[in-house]
């Protein structure tokens, strides 16, 4: 790869800008409790941090192991340089799907079913055993649920894309 | 104990460590009647010269002497915890003590006159501090220097530390002062080829290139303080463009203005060329690192849209200079790990280096086209630190640097006492270090040139000249240069003052000519025959 054609000296702007992105020096403690980086393809988070900060935006713009975590956080609680690595998950996310509509995904479908975006709901027999309360999820509550689907429709994203809340 | 022969008498002080005790044995020394003392106390190393001062003062020949360690002694080789009774072995070694002191001859204990005038060789940052802190302490000092002028490698180049200071600006003003100062002899454009003597009275001989003509200086200490400079490469490509230079050239060109930074869109730097490696530089310099990351945050400063990539096998920036690091990544300097199996390799294509890597994170093979290669060298020893080494006896680290006496307990002497070292002719550091260690150094070689006078080592070795037969090993074994061949009354001549009394002759010689006076035959075969009889058995290691 040809650093001095293939890459955007300021991608990381454009993606994320935040300072702390810089202090990263490649310790990899964010993959070595990741539970997505046991997945295939594996998500790399520290060389998701890499490919941002060398701009390699065609890499980046190809790369779908961003949509792989799982939102746990355990890579922001452990990062020591402060990074904030799940953030910037969701940072490269919304820039992909700026600079490629195809790239929306499908769930948004399903959050307008469910109301939530987690898969909180598998837990429910577990948490049942284990005494613990049910989850105070917005489907005990159909008319704030209502209430979200309104917003959720006003949206842009939803209302560029329309189509797929059709049929 | 009082009934061995020989034993007048025996008393028991509590904690001569303290005030009563000491004032204790300062009385028993007035009334005794005994020639010779020995003294059993827990880790007397804390206070032996002050014992010996006392018995000195009270007519005691300090040789007479003898203060050992009694609990560390009996400990020593004991399981832990001690099994058995420790009093036993003490017991045993007082013994044996008893008769290494009995058979020991009367030493003279020789007083020189300390020459208080100090010699600094090198007239770099180091040495110039060496040299003020003394001649302010009213010490004279000859100051020489084999370049032309004063100011050293970093104070002619160097204008900024990545840590804020200023080494061109500070050599101008340190030479300014050692040229007011009329205790500093400046002696330029010349070398020493010889010194003789020991702590208290050197003789050095000083030859000037220009004239070829020699002089002879009298000076009761030296430090060595001949610093390094940038080490030479023709790794990656260096040479053969004016693309690629090393970051001293980059350093130089960024604060006289030749290379602007403005125009400079991608700079690769390389860290470890021709360090750390078999062949060259086998040691890390420590501050190439720093110098790197000063010169990537300057380029950053003037043109924050340049890119810099560093490459690096490890980053040295150690202590507190980790915030130079951080501060680096911050400013977004790219740091790109490479191992020594795989370097970065340089082609140049229209001129320019294109600088082709495998990136250890993405795995990825990448190329990079540079507006300028820059590589850290590290820093190579002088060249004259050999020929220093074998003028003053004293020996250089594998990799051509000074080496001092105890890298932990004497990190600024070297082993003969009255010579010290400074700055980079011991080991590449940063300016602060440089800085501290000149300032130790000559504090050092003040605790001696403040003093009116040596009292040389009683100990020392001795010829029994008919049992010689001049074949003169002790002379080349000897570290200290103390044994020497006198060709005129054909006999081997021992400078008492340079002797250490390690024992390495006594060892080396044939005939058992050679011999420590306080460390003979005679009494080391009495110490032996006390610990075998009538010890408890010596079977406390298991």
């Amino acid at each position: 790869m040809d650093l001095q054609e293939g890459s955007i000296k300021d991608l990381w702007k454009d993606i994320y800008h935040t300072g702390n992105l810089h202090y990263c020096f490649n310790c990899s403690t964010c993959i070595s409790g990741c539970p997505a980086s046991h997945g295939e393809p594996p998500l790399l988070v520290r060389n998701l941090a890499r490919k941002v900060i060398l701009g390699l935006e065609e890499d980046l713009l190809m790369d779908d192991t961003p949509w792989a975590c799982v939102s746990c956080s355990r890579c922001e609680e452990m990062c020591p340089m402060n990074v904030m690595p799940f953030e910037m998950i969701l940072s490269i996310r919304q820039w992909q799907c700026r600079n490629d509509e195809t790239l929306i995904p499908s769930a948004i479908v399903e959050i307008y079913k469910r109301g939530y975006t987690q898969a909180v709901g598998v837990n429910t027999e577990l948490r049942e055993s284990l005494g613990l309360p049910q989850l105070n999820t917005i489907t005990n509550n159909p008319e704030q649920l209502e209430l979200f689907r309104e917003m959720l429709m006003k949206t842009q994203v939803v209302s560029d894309n329309d189509y797929m809340f059709k049929g | 104990m009082k009934r061995r022969p020989g034993v007048g008498a025996v008393q028991v002080i509590d904690s001569i460590c303290k005030a009563e005790g000491e004032a204790a044995l300062v009385d028993l020394f007035a009334r005794t009647k005994c020639n010779r003392l020995l003294i059993g106390a827990c880790q007397p190393f804390m206070y032996r010269r002050k014992l010996k001062n006392e018995a000195r003062k009270a007519g005691f020949n300090s040789s007479m002497v003898e203060i050992f360690d009694l609990f560390g002694m009996a400990r020593r080789g004991m399981v832990e915890p001690a099994t058995g009774d420790w009093t036993l072995r003490a017991a045993g070694d007082v013994k044996a003590e008893l008769e290494k002191l009995k058979f020991k001859p009367d030493l003279p204990v020789n007083t020189l006159p300390i020459n208080r005038t100090a010699l600094v060789i090198g007239g770099g940052i180091a040495g110039m501090h060496a040299a003020l802190s003394l001649a302010d302490r009213g010490v004279p000092v000859h100051l020489v220097e084999k370049e032309e002028h004063l100011g050293g490698f970093l104070g002619a180049r160097v204008e900024h530390t990545v840590d804020g200071l200023a080494p061109m600006a500070m050599a101008t003003d340190l030479k300014l002062k050692v040229l007011e100062n009329k205790n500093i002899t400046v002696h330029l454009h010349c070398e020493v080829e010889k010194s003789v003597g020991a702590l208290g009275s050197f003789e050095s001989k000083l030859h000037f290139k220009d004239s070829g003509e020699n002089t002879y200086l009298h000076h009761g200490a030296a430090i060595i303080a001949t610093g390094g400079h940038e080490g030479a490469t023709g790794e990656y490509g260096y040479g053969t463009s004016e693309t690629v230079l090393t970051q001293g050239e980059l350093k130089k060109g960024l604060s006289d203005g030749e290379i602007d930074a403005g125009e400079l869109e991608n700079v690769v730097m390389i860290q470890c060329a021709g360090s750390r490696q078999p062949e060259g530089r086998r040691y890390c310099s420590r501050i190439c690192c720093l110098g790197a990351i000063d010169n990537a945050l300057k380029i950053k400063e003037k043109n924050p849209e340049a890119r810099v990539f560093i490459f690096y096998r490890d980053v040295m920036t150690y202590g507190f200079y980790e915030q130079y690091y951080t501060k680096a990544r911050s400013a977004g300097i790219i740091f790109m790990n490479y191992s020594l199996e795989d370097k970065p390799r340089v082609e140049m294509a229209e001129g320019k280096p294109v600088v082709k890597f495998t990136d250890p994170v993405l795995n990825e093979e990448m190329e990079l086209p540079a507006d300028l290669l820059v590589l850290s060298t590290g820093v190579d020893p002088e060249e004259s630190n050999r020929r220093l080494a074998a003028a003053f006896g004293v020996s250089l680290t594998g990799d051509g640097f000074f080496a001092e006496a105890d890298a932990k307990w004497r990190p600024i002497e070297f082993p003969k006492v009255g010579l010290y070292l400074a700055g980079t002719a011991h080991s590449p550091m940063p300016l602060r270090s440089v800085i501290l260690q000149a300032e130790a150094a000559a504090q050092k070689a003040y605790t001696y040139l403040s003093g009116r006078e040596v009292h040389t080592a009683a100990v020392t070795s001795m010829v029994k000249d008919a049992l010689c037969v001049r074949c003169q090993r002790c002379v080349h074994i000897c570290p200290y240069g103390a044994r020497s061949y006198n060709e005129a009354d054909n006999c081997i001549e021992v400078n008492a003052a340079a002797c250490q009394a390690c024992g390495m002759c006594a060892v080396e010689c044939q005939n058992n000519a050679a011999e420590v006076r306080g460390w003979s035959d005679k009494q080391l075969m009495a110490v032996i025959d006390a610990n075998l009889m009538g010890s408890p058995p010596p079977s406390i290691v298991r």
